[in-house]
């Protein structure tokens, strides 16, 4: 407590990173600079402690962000063919100190008709933009460790006079620091070229029979540089100066072919489509750095007089041929049916590289049903159609790299001057696609002249031969393997209201509503030596105080993995004499297991065995929502529209880890949340919040290690936001009306505002919040002109 | 018919597309997959030299395992500490530490990858293979004692493991008797393929050699001679095989500083040690540093300023007092050797030449200090697993265990720690009981190896009895926690294991 900490009273008057320290007659005349007060020391009620309250230092690693965005484009066409061409300019600074997107883009796409029945076209699109990553280090360091400053620290020196200086402390060190020193010390740049360039060949070979074909390159050259100027680090001034460059190319190349044929013969109606693609992506990259450079002034590698680690390159390739048809059928608009396959090869996958994926599907017209429009349904209902689809996908999303199938043998570092190599990742050359099936009962309903309308679907989705993970035990080496690891199935619903309440010259007036809900089970899974087959999981004691298995994978019973398990916080021990009603019950966490103080955390001890273990967690709660929906208005009245957008969620879990990381004191210097007020003192014993103490020796907020988390600070995810309002005025034949086509302005706020009870930013994500990049507020004033 | 015959081209040129397997065949440029692998003796090269990294990589598992637990660490630190739960034996199922073996099994199956596929290629020189499956089978075994140590009976895996078919995997402990003729073996093993050959691999002490095998050889007939029922026949088994180190090139350096400097690595003390090095691996020991912060308003132990000490690591692990006391002898040149002290003054330009509770602050480890690089300190020790002081001193071990006078191994070291304040009336042993050596050699060995990770080991091997005698965190009550419990994941994903026993 006496060191130069964020809490300890070791700090100087001018220059320390912090502001604490005993008043005494040499720095009693900060008194006289604002913001220094003093505070009795709660250890020795006889000395003064004399601080600096930076108010608003957590706020530092902001900036005030704006941005604009100008898009300017010409087109035009005849007989022959047709043009377009157009120009983006979008500069938008970042919310965090230091970053920021800058872009140029440019689109010109083009067509020609060669002949009457052979057409060929071209597009051409390219950006050239510059991310700017925040300086300070990744999301987590920025938003949990910068944003942490307590408010003792010291942003500027002072002077001897007491005044604030102008220059910058550097506070603990990079990683942990006054972000308005550091944020010019790491130089970061980058440049993204994108190319995306096709051409086309459209020829009617028959009068109902076509033929496609295309051709698209795509490339993205992402170039980053990054050079360190000397900078202090805990009082040293470190002078690597260390610049680093880097190259990373993707290529991607694809083949279509298609043709396409008509035929209609009376009622019946036929489209059948035939074809074949090739897809190749590339991906390469190369980086260097070097080291020791005697100047902060060059930021590239050429000043460096050493190598800095060894230059390395990398390239990786995949590809996928595929074979795709399609057949629809209709009779007079009544009956519809449909047929479509595909069979992918992936250069993925080792010994079955080719899948086969059909679908069928079925529409009813009831509504242009002879019998229905003589019926009265018809003044009621407009639309209304059943459909039914079965339909095969293919999916090797989750298959990991391009060769992992073939086994890894993965680089294990330098030695004796040679790069070694080791079994890393074990062959799996029987892998097959991953196939969902999905049987899909849908049902469109309309009525009132289609202004009000329902499309309501539910559905059964079976990921069959699903790739996954299976955990392996530890013996074999390795801790999974990725294999066809069984059936999971996922059932949902998803309903879609629309209603058009106005539809007038002058006013119009459309809402909508979503909703969706869905749950996945486990159907079938691998032999092991489970019961159910489980896979992961954790056991804990049920109601009847028996051990059994919850989360993971288990047969016949919902998808686990996004169970919430924890200790259960009972309630605060007030006093002593609540502390003495527990004396000898045992918690395995403590350093000493039977040593508890008032304000501990009073656990939950589901078996009654008065012991605390892992077995007395409980669940309480899933980190992914039961319920997603949300509503949109779109009002215009004459020229004047007002829209709003909301979405909502319900049913999921977050823990803050921010808030739980500074309660919990396991970093030490960190700031506060203002739960740490509520906490429980000698003075405040009727409540909920733990009692601060420095690297949460009780184990009252982490229980065993930061992963888990006393069930006090999960909190309910449920929120409302109010994600965009547009107020837009179109002038468009009001003024100008020989140049102008189209003139309009609007103002969008967008992530306007969360009706929620969670204590973080961003409800979004369920689950553990380590430092998430909060949606940003933001307001747009926008302007479309054409003419 | 024109058209007809387009299109009967554009349909075949189409479907020909998805007949061609060799656009979907494709090989990769940048990574090693299993398909050649062990095609060729470069293969094997590879693998050899991977068999280190992945070695190295468990440099920190081993130290801690070997030390923590003991009367060494746990101490003051200047920054929140590591593993208090650990060194304090703070263990329970739900706090189980080094879950899943620690990983270990993850480098046997390496190694098992490497002595199943090597003897079936073929070297231009076939002594390097004979000198590589010796080295294997001796890192092998090594594995599998640090396995039997910590948790007594574990399963034993020998072949790679390949299966693709993920079902029916689960394997039960084998008996720790089981484990042990396993290590014997693949001793044994190691031996035969080195057959003659002493020399260290490109003579270098960074790889596994005879020398390394009949040290580890020692070690095990030790503990299974102690613990295990082996008796005198297993002791006379450990002294021949170490008395056998002596003639391989190796020796006690004269100044004990410098068998850790970065500027003497490869030195003939050195049996075996992990090698680290700049820009390719740098070792665990910054985290008994610390940061300047706290270290430059210090003193060490002579009153020097600690205000230009360079560094950037952490301070999680401390000496604990015991240790600071037993290495509180300003002649032995072991005490300036492993630790800088750090004192909130200077003492008026004195410093503090006995150990002064009060002004203490905290230490540096000074033994595995590293390379200092402009304003960066560079980790880059090699930490040795054997050397040569272990060697006499387990001769010592093996002699007493015999009944024979252990002091001449003893006195070596003595008369290297103290090189010229060496006076033969106050530092020289003479042989006592049996329980006075053993108590001596312990003695010896906890100021010769701080910060090796043996000291934990020592006492295990000695007995239980001396475990509880001088670990203050344990008594004769939890014997059982000798051994480590295994964490309920691990019962998951193999429901045949069963808890180390007393945990339940």
């Amino acid at each position: 407590m006496d060191g130069p900490l964020g809490f300890g009273t070791g700090n100087n008057t001018t220059n320390s990173s912090f502001t604490v320290q005993y008043l005494d007659a040499d720095n009693q005349y900060l008194l006289q600079q604002p913001g220094w007060s003093t505070i009795p020391d709660p250890l020795d009620p006889s000395k003064e402690i004399l601080y600096y309250n930076n108010e608003g230092v957590g706020d530092l690693i902001y900036q005030n962000s704006q941005a604009s965005d100008t898009y300017v484009s010409f087109d035009g066409g005849n007989e022959k063919g047709t043009y377009y061409l157009g120009a983006g300019y979008l500069d938008n600074d970042g919310l965090i100190l230091g970053s920021g997107f800058k872009r140029y883009s440019g689109k010109f796409s083009g067509s020609y008709n060669i002949r009457e029945n052979l057409s060929v076209n071209s597009d051409i699109l390219y950006s050239h933009s510059n991310l700017d990553r925040s300086p300070l280090g990744s999301d987590n360091t920025v938003f949990r460790r910068f944003a942490g400053q307590p408010p003792t620290s010291r942003t500027y020196n002072n002077n001897p006079d007491g005044t604030f200086s102008n220059v910058l402390n550097p506070g603990t060190n990079f990683g942990f620091g006054n972000p308005l020193y550091y944020q010019d010390k790491f130089i970061r740049n980058n440049l993204e070229q994108r190319l995306s360039a096709s051409v086309g060949l459209n020829w009617k070979i028959l009068n109902n029979l076509g033929l496609d074909l295309r051709a698209n390159h795509f490339m993205i050259d992402n170039h980053n540089s990054a050079f360190n100027k000397a900078f202090l680090n805990g009082g040293t001034l470190i002078t690597t100066r260390s610049a680093s460059a880097s190259l990373a190319r993707t290529l991607r190349n694809q083949f279509t072919g298609m043709l396409n044929y008509s035929k209609a013969v009376g009622d019946h109606t036929f489209d059948a489509l035939i074809g074949a693609e090739y897809y190749n992506d590339n991906y390469y990259t190369f980086s260097g750095a070097t080291k020791d450079s005697p100047t902060d002034l060059i930021y590239t590698l050429n000043a460096g007089s050493e190598a800095n680690g060894v230059p390395s390159s990398f390239e990786t390739e995949n590809a996928i041929v595929s074979a795709f048809g399609q057949l629809n059928y209709g009779y007079r608009g009544k009956y519809l049916l449909g047929f479509t396959f595909r069979r992918d090869g992936s250069s993925k996958l080792g010994n079955n590289k080719y899948g086969f994926f059909p679908g069928i599907s079925l529409g009813w017209n009831v509504h242009d049903e002879d019998f229905f429009s003589g019926s009265g349904l018809s003044n009621t209902f407009s639309k209304i159609k059943p459909r039914l689809s079965y339909g095969v996908n293919g999916n090797l999303e989750s298959v990991g790299g391009d060769y992992s199938v073939f086994g890894s043998y993965g680089s294990q570092g330098i030695y004796g001057g040679q790069t070694g190599y080791a079994n890393t990742g074990l062959p799996t050359l029987d892998l097959r696609w991953e196939r969902s099936t999905t049987l899909n009962f849908g049902l469109d309903v309309s009525v009132l002249d289609d202004r009000l309308s329902l499309i309501a679907d539910y559905y059964i989705r079976d990921v069959e031969d699903k790739i996954a993970n299976l955990t392996l035990p530890y013996w074999t080496g390795f801790s999974s393997i990725r294999t066809n690891n069984g059936t999971l199935r996922n059932k949902g619903l998803e309903l879609q209201l629309n209603y058009e309440a106005f539809r007038t010259e002058d006013l119009s007036w459309y809402l909508t509503g979503t909703f969706t809900h869905y749950k996945n089970y486990v159907i079938k899974l691998p032999e092991n030596d489970n019961e159910l087959n489980r896979q992961g999981g954790v056991q804990i004691y049920n109601s009847n105080g028996e051990l059994e298995w919850v989360g993971g994978l288990q047969e016949g019973q919902r998808v686990g993995n996004d169970l919430i398990v924890t200790y259960i916080q009972d309630y605060i021990y007030a006093n002593e004499a609540e502390v003495a009603e527990h004396e000898g019950r045992v918690d395995v966490l403590l350093p000493n297991n039977t040593k508890r103080y008032p304000g501990d955390v009073a656990w939950v001890d589901v078996n009654g065995d008065n012991t605390i273990n892992s077995f007395d967690r409980q669940v309480i709660g899933r980190s992914t929502p039961d319920v997603y929906g949300g509503f949109s208005s779109n009002l215009q009245y004459k020229n004047f529209g007002f829209y709003v957008k909301t979405d909502f969620v319900f049913g999921h879990l977050i823990y803050n880890h921010i808030r739980g990381k500074g309660l919990g004191q396991t970093q030490g210097n960190l700031n506060q949340d203002a739960i740490v007020l509520d906490s429980w003192t000698p003075e405040n014993t009727e409540t909920d919040v733990p009692r601060f103490v420095f690297v949460d020796a009780q184990k009252n907020i982490f229980r065993g290690n930061e992963g888990t988390v006393n069930s006090r600070f999960w909190e309910k995810g449920n929120y409302l936001a109010l994600r965009e309002i547009t107020l837009s005025y179109d002038l468009s034949g009001i003024i100008l009306q020989d140049q102008v086509k189209r003139l309009n302005f609007y103002l969008t706020g967008s992530n306007v505002a969360y009706f929620k009870s969670y204590s973080g930013y961003t409800p979004e994500e369920g689950g553990y919040q380590a430092g998430e990049f909060p949606l940003p507020r933001t307001l747009t004033f926008g302007l479309n002109l054409t003419f | 018919m024109k058209a007809m015959k387009n299109i009967i081209i554009v349909v075949a040129s189409l479907l020909m597309f998805t007949g061609c397997d060799s656009l979907i065949d494709l090989k990769p440029p940048s990574e090693l997959t299993y398909q050649g692998f062990w095609d060729s003796e470069t293969g094997a090269r590879a693998a050899h030299t991977g068999l280190y990294g992945t070695f190295r990589g468990e440099v920190y598992t081993f130290w801690a395992l070997g030390a923590l637990r003991s009367d060494i660490w746990g101490g003051q630190t200047y920054e929140s500490p590591s593993s208090t739960d650990f060194i304090e034996s703070n263990i329970t199922v739900s706090t189980a530490p080094f879950g899943g073996w620690a990983g270990l099994y993850s480098d046997i199956h390496r190694l098992n990858d490497f002595i199943s596929n090597v003897p079936e290629i073929d070297f231009v020189n076939i002594e390097d293979r004979d000198h590589m499956m010796g080295q294997a089978y001796g890192m092998r075994a090594f594995y599998y004692y640090t396995l039997l140590r910590t948790w007594g009976d574990v399963p034993i895996s020998t072949i790679p493991f390949t299966e693709e078919n993920p079902e029916s995997l689960s394997k039960p402990r084998s008996a720790a008797s089981e484990v042990m003729a396993l290590i014997k073996a693949d001793v044994q093993r190691s031996l035969d393929a080195f057959g003659d050959d002493d020399s260290f691999w490109e003579g270098q002490r960074v790889y596994w050699s005879k020398a390394a095998t009949l040290t580890l050889k020692g070690d095990v007939f030790l503990w299974s001679g102690n613990l295990m029922g082996g008796g005198d026949a297993d002791f006379n088994e450990a002294l021949s095989a170490l008395n056998q180190v002596g003639a391989m090139d190796v020796e006690l350096l004269p100044s004990y500083a410098n068998v850790f400097s970065t500027e003497n690595e490869n030195n003939k003390e050195f049996i075996f040690a992990f090698q680290f090095e700049q820009d390719q691996a740098t070792n665990f020991y910054s985290l008994m540093t610390g940061r300047t912060t706290e270290i430059h308003p210090q003193f060490d132990q002579h009153g020097n300023s600690m205000a230009d000490y360079v560094t950037n690591g952490a301070n999680r692990f401390g000496p604990s007092e015991t240790t600071l006391l037993r290495l509180d002898d300003h002649e032995d040149s072991r005490k300036d050797a492993t630790f800088i002290q750090l004192y909130t003054d200077d003492n008026g330009g004195q410093g503090y030449r006995s150990y002064n509770a009060e002004k203490y602050f905290g230490s540096i480890l000074n033994k595995f200090s590293g390379s200092v690089d402009g304003s960066l300190r560079i980790m880059d020790n090699d930490v040795p697993l054997y050397r040569y002081a272990d060697v006499l001193l387990m001769i010592a071990e093996a002699k007493n265990l015999l009944g024979q006078d252990p002091s001449d191994e003893i006195n070596q070291i003595r008369t290297r720690a103290y090189g010229d304040a060496y006076d033969a009336t106050t530092h020289e042993y003479s042989s006592g009981t049996k329980a006075a050596n053993t108590e001596t050699i312990l003695a010896e060995r906890y100021k010769e190896f701080v910060g090796e990770g043996k000291r934990w080991w020592d006492l295990r091997r000695a007995g239980a009895s001396y475990v509880f005698e001088h670990v203050p965190y344990l008594t004769s009550a939890e014997e059982y926690k000798l051994l480590l419990p295994i964490t309920l994941d691990m019962i998951g994903r193999n429901p045949l294991l069963e808890q180390t026993p007393g945990y339940n």
